[in-house]
């Protein structure tokens, strides 16, 4: 019989450390030399939080492109977490050969949602080849974000615009990054999720390409910062402290944190098996924390998480 | 000349590169059809938002271009959030580029006159045409000095300057303010 991988994810809400935990867990796990199956198994009270989403939609794409099946299991009828996906139009996204239980959602049922979820989750993919297909991408995710921010009633208007203007110019740069650099043959993906209770908004975008760094690192002029630490390099790229080959390279990225900071936001960044996490402090993004040994996760998922409260 | 970006956008948010380079022809044919216009004034009406890198390609490369020959400057600027990309992309490509937000007052995104400048470029941004001769008296410097400063600013794409003859038969320059 075959022996599958099962990667039980926790019964709460699942953000991007839990779904690595459980990750690794299930590959530590698993001792068969050969694994021709991955089971992820949502208990009840799971929901996945977007910078978890998009990691899983990824590896289980990616999966799935090396020949493994995968399998969502849900646990329960009408399981929370597999309505609010549905809604957020994550299963338009994953792969066609996920099989998914009890049964995928019925994907007419998609449209009469989009733009009414009071816990605003969308997902959009970044089709490789398909460019012109994201013209209006960063455009609409804003205006899902303007709409999810609409009625709170502590955000003052000038705030609104500065968010609004910050999450274009991310979700812009970021999908620009994909499309010039990242050699992907799979869908990316772009996803937002606003927090309202949790006065929190996150912008995710996510490719299955070249990683950031392996990009990156040939264009850096001085040989000796190519040889850097994955985190200390990302730290230095958000500090701005690189010189490239040509100049300018980088400056995209840059912007993005010049705009997260307002909002005192943090950054995370998935690579093939690290992750790093940077905090804001006060000249900039300063502490870069990289936790490694994560599952083999190819591409770049860029997270940026800011609060609605209290821009600076 | 007046040009409003919007018209030369097919929508009224701007991203990426391959949109700018294609505003960014748009621009360059109008501007070519044109040889007699040195004052560019990009009207930023109905654009809202844009991210660094379209701002970049679009405008200010093209500004950068034309250093020395033609100024380009912003007008109808209601949100100043839009500009903190404008000025990241004009500072990444060392390419200074005003904004009025009325006939008196600007803003200079991109690379800052150094201090010695500021005085010489408060001046000239304050008049319709500056000769050194006055230049130099209005700040009290010597003529040589105040020509240098002018040169400068010039060079380093501040103001615009054209050829006078003079009288002694050499050739004198005015500096005119992008506006």
């Amino acid at each position: 019989m075959e022996e599958a991988c099962i990667a039980l994810l926790p019964d709460q809400w699942v953000a991007a450390d839990q779904f690595e935990y459980a990750l690794q867990a299930a590959w530590k796990r698993f001792t068969s030399p050969q694994c021709s199956r991955v089971i992820f198994h949502f208990p009840p009270s799971c929901k996945i939080m977007v910078d978890a989403a998009v990691r899983l939609l990824s590896l289980a794409n990616q999966l799935i492109a090396k020949g493994t099946a995968v399998t969502f299991t849900f646990d329960g009828e009408n399981h929370d977490a597999m309505q609010y996906l549905h809604r957020a139009n994550f299963f338009t996204v994953l792969a066609k050969q996920v099989q998914v239980t009890p049964r995928r959602p019925d994907p007419r049922t998609v449209a009469r949602y989009q733009g009414n979820n009071p816990r605003l989750i969308e997902f959009q993919m970044l089709r490789s080849g398909h460019e012109s297909a994201t013209e209006h991408l960063p455009s609409q995710l804003t205006n899902a974000l303007k709409r999810a921010t609409v009625n709170r009633k502590d955000t003052r208007i000038q705030d609104t615009r500065q968010l609004e203007s910050a999450t274009f110019t991310i979700f812009a740069e970021l999908i620009s990054n994909v499309e010039q650099h990242s050699q992907t043959v799979l869908d990316g993906f772009a996803a937002l999720q606003v927090y309202s209770q949790g006065g929190k908004v996150q912008v995710v975008v996510s490719d299955s390409g070249v990683g950031l760094l392996e990009t990156l690192r040939p264009k850096l002029l001085s040989l000796e910062v190519r040889h850097l630490e994955d985190a200390e390099l990302i730290r230095s790229l958000f500090h701005g402290d690189l010189q490239w080959n040509p100049a300018g390279k980088g400056q995209g990225l840059r912007g993005c944190a010049f705009h997260a900071l307002k909002f005192r936001g943090t950054v995370d960044i998935r690579l093939a098996t690290c992750s790093i996490h940077l905090g804001p402090s006060s000249n900039g993004y300063g502490d870069a924390r990289c936790r490694q040994g994560l599952v083999p996760l190819q591409g770049t998922h860029i997270c940026f998480t800011f609060s609605l409260d209290n821009p600076s | 000349m007046n040009i409003r970006l919007r018209e030369k956008m097919e929508d009224r948010d701007g991203w990426g590169q391959a949109q700018g380079l294609r505003v960014r022809e748009k621009l360059r044919a109008d501007i070519e059809a044109h040889p007699q216009e040195v004052i560019i004034r990009i009207s930023l009406a109905d654009v809202r938002y844009t991210d660094i890198t379209f701002p970049r390609t679009a405008v200010i490369e093209l500004a950068k271009s034309y250093r020395g020959k033609r100024g380009f400057c912003l007008v109808d600027v209601r949100d100043p959030d839009v500009l903190d990309n404008w000025d990241a992309a004009a500072r990444w490509l060392e390419q200074p580029v005003i904004v009025w937000e009325n006939d008196e007052d600007y803003r200079i995104l991109g690379p800052q006159p150094s201090i010695g400048l500021q005085p010489m470029l408060q001046y000239v941004l304050s008049i319709s045409v500056a000769r050194t001769s006055e230049a130099a008296e209005a700040l009290h410097l010597k003529v040589q000095n105040a020509s240098n400063k002018l040169k400068q600013l010039w060079q380093e794409g501040y103001i615009l300057r054209r050829e006078q003859s003079a009288s002694s038969g050499g050739v004198e320059y005015e500096y005119i303010r992008i506006a």
